[in-house]
């Protein structure tokens, strides 16, 4: 019968105990606010549409169908990320705007907190906010957004720090560094547009472009700051006849555009590449971080005590090789409070 | 004593295999100037308004000769295994066991001496697996106009690939990554080496007649169970985990979620270092106290 000192047995019991320390974060986890959505059985966020499509409503928490203000800048929808409740909704309004009785919508949010959904009925997105999420996107729309994008075509783009566009901008300033050029001419030099993200990277407008021209040179276009007969009916830039003042910009600033824009992914952005937020439907956080720790701590423990304690056993012997077990299940054991303290 | 052991293993396992391996290469500098033919063959390109049968006829011969080079080294590649794993069992279980047992060394030398031959032997073959596909990269792209005889545009796009995973990475992920990748394949190699050996014992140890055969039949009964366990718990760490990963990533800086994935490229790695040393220690547990040769 393996002997094992009272002092020894009580130190093997404190370590195991102080391993399933972690074990705590689910408690921790399982008691963070979540909004106060109205939540069915598979805890999926349950929602009510008006039947004038002016409303979104769950639980206590009501979004207003909100559209951008006239005369902005052609806005569109060119999401990066999406939360997806997974849900559908279904009302008269959606029924009389696709001519079906069995269309539905589906809601998504453009953040985790909430505040900014979004409605997508077969190929149209359609925007609601609370009053939180509404004050974002009127500043947003109004230009006081400062996220910028160098674009080369639809969901390829990547951030450009306001450094360089306001060194764009202070170029813009100058009187001795234009060009006018001919538009379609424009149309096909090599261009990246700049793009004005809102703060979760849903909509964007262009604010302007730069192009480089035969002579190697990028110049650079403001948007807004052009008269109305520069755009086409949807306010997109149009390349169809005219001319237009450009703004040549130095070398410093070609070669930071450049590298920006190695940056730029060269494959499209996915449009079905959604991120999972807060509330997901096969599982709420309490219970990731619970099988975290099944498979981080709680399937090696059993290897490391094995590892500690049968090398004495004289019937499993064999001591080198129990240590060799318990060395990679305490291996495994670092690893995972390594990565659980990084996510954390 | 080991030194010794893992010679004549060794040179066992040297008499037959150097023939497979010299088949291999030869078949991989047949195979690649056959389909060099094939590919620039009119008859392939459909590029002549008229082909001739002869032409047609040469064409399928040389993409029959580009099948048997394949059919080739992928037998090699099975040789290598029988060599291997029947060296071990014939030295065990078979009438040579009663004198391998008789040997002044302990039964943990004796199976590591066998471990250490099979991953010799493995690593060997993955270097005759490597030159054979570097000569196809070399030798099967048609000849041009610009690049002459030895076309590099196969070798040029690996080239770039691994250029690319080098400038998309950095010099020191590339580096960690590439450790982390080694030691999931060094444990994936240990794993299998150790789970036929377990099974080939196994067999031995349940059967008295036909031992190969119910050591193959354990082989499928194992991996069918462990494969069933593997699928249950990616399939719980996909549904269940991904999701809630995709997000926690998201707030990383990049940085931090590369070195975050490195560390899960290490927990797989130690998963699978856990599941080898069970599966040796499993094996040698048997050796050393089930086995009965009589």
């Amino acid at each position: 019968m393996m002997k094992m000192n009272l002092k020894k047995r009580c130190f093997l019991l404190a370590f195991c105990l102080i391993l399933l320390l972690p074990l705590l974060s689910v408690g921790a986890s399982a008691g963070e606010d979540k909004p106060d959505f109205e939540y069915d059985n598979n805890g999926r966020v349950v929602w009510e549409l008006s039947e004038d499509g002016g409303r979104l409503e769950s639980g206590t928490l009501s979004y207003t169908i909100y559209d951008f203000p006239a005369g902005s800048l052609a806005i569109y929808w060119e999401a990066h990320y999406l939360f997806e409740y997974q849900n559908r909704v279904s009302s008269p309004w959606i029924e009389e705007i696709t001519g079906s009785s069995y269309a539905e919508g589906i809601v998504y949010s453009a953040k985790s907190g909430g505040g900014i959904m979004l409605l997508q009925v077969e190929d149209e997105w359609y925007l609601f906010t609370d009053a939180h999420g509404k004050a974002e996107m009127d500043a947003f729309a109004s230009g006081k957004t400062k996220n910028y994008y160098l674009r080369t075509e639809p969901f390829c783009s990547t951030a450009l720090s306001s450094e360089i566009f306001d060194a764009m901008e202070a170029e813009r300033a100058k009187t001795d560094n234009k060009r006018i050029e001919d538009v379609v001419n424009l149309k096909k030099a090599h261009r990246f547009d700049v793009i004005v993200y809102d703060e979760n990277q849903t909509y964007a407008y262009t604010v302007g472009a730069v192009y480089r021209l035969e002579d190697g040179k990028d110049y650079y276009v403001h948007f807004p700051s052009l008269e109305n007969r520069y755009f086409d009916a949807d306010g997109n830039f149009s390349y169809r006849s005219g001319s237009v003042e450009m703004t040549e910009l130095g070398a410093d600033l070609t070669g930071a555009l450049d590298r920006v824009a190695e940056m730029i992914p060269s494959g499209v952005y996915p449009y079905y590449e959604y991120e999972y937020g807060d509330w997901q439907i096969t599982i709420p956080e309490a219970g990731f971080w619970a099988l975290y720790s099944l498979f981080g701590f709680a399937a090696p423990l059993p290897l490391l005590i094995m590892g500690l304690v049968l090398p004495r056993s004289k019937k499993r012997g064999y001591p080198k090789y129990w240590y060799v077990l318990s060395f990679l299940a305490l291996i495994w054991i670092i690893l995972a409070v390594a990565l659980m303290i990084l996510l954390i | 004593m080991l030194g010794k052991l893992l010679k004549y293993d060794l040179k066992s396992v040297w008499r037959i295999w150097w023939i497979a391996a010299v088949s291999a290469l030869g078949a991989s500098f047949v195979g690649s100037f056959s389909f060099r033919f094939f590919l620039s063959s009119p008859a392939h390109n459909m590029a002549a308004e008229t082909v001739s049968s002869r032409e047609m006829l040469v064409t399928a011969l040389a993409a029959i000769v580009f099948a048997f080079s394949v059919i080739t080294i992928v037998a090699s590649v099975l040789i290598t295994a029988i060599l291997v794993y029947l060296r071990f069992y014939k030295h065990f279980f078979s009438d040579e066991g009663y004198l391998t047992f008789t040997l002044p060394v302990s039964r943990k030398m004796l199976l590591f001496s066998k471990t250490l031959n099979a991953i010799i032997w493995t690593v060997a073959h993955t270097v005759l697996i490597t030159v054979c596909s570097l000569v196809f990269l070399v030798f099967s792209p048609p000849a041009t106009a610009e690049t002459g005889f030895f076309n590099p545009f196969a070798l040029e796009a690996v080239g770039d690939f691994i250029s690319s995973l080098f400038d998309l990475m950095g010099a020191g992920w590339f580096l960690a990554f590439s450790f982390a990748g080694f030691l999931i394949l060094t444990g994936l190699t240990v794993f299998s080496i150790s789970l036929i050996h377990y099974c080939i014992t196994l067999g031995a140890i349940i059967a008295k007649k036909a031992k190969l055969l119910v050591a193959i039949g354990m082989y499928y009964l194992i991996t069918t169970i462990l494969s069933f366990v593997a699928q249950a718990v990616i399939m719980v760490l996909f549904i269940c985990m991904a999701g809630r990963f995709v997000v926690l990533f998201a707030a990383l800086t990049p940085g931090a979620a590369a070195f975050a994935v490195w560390l899960i490229v290490l927990m797989v790695a130690t998963v699978i270092a856990v599941l080898a040393s069970i599966m040796y220690f499993l094996t040698l547990g048997n050796l050393e106290r089930k086995l009965n040769l009589a």
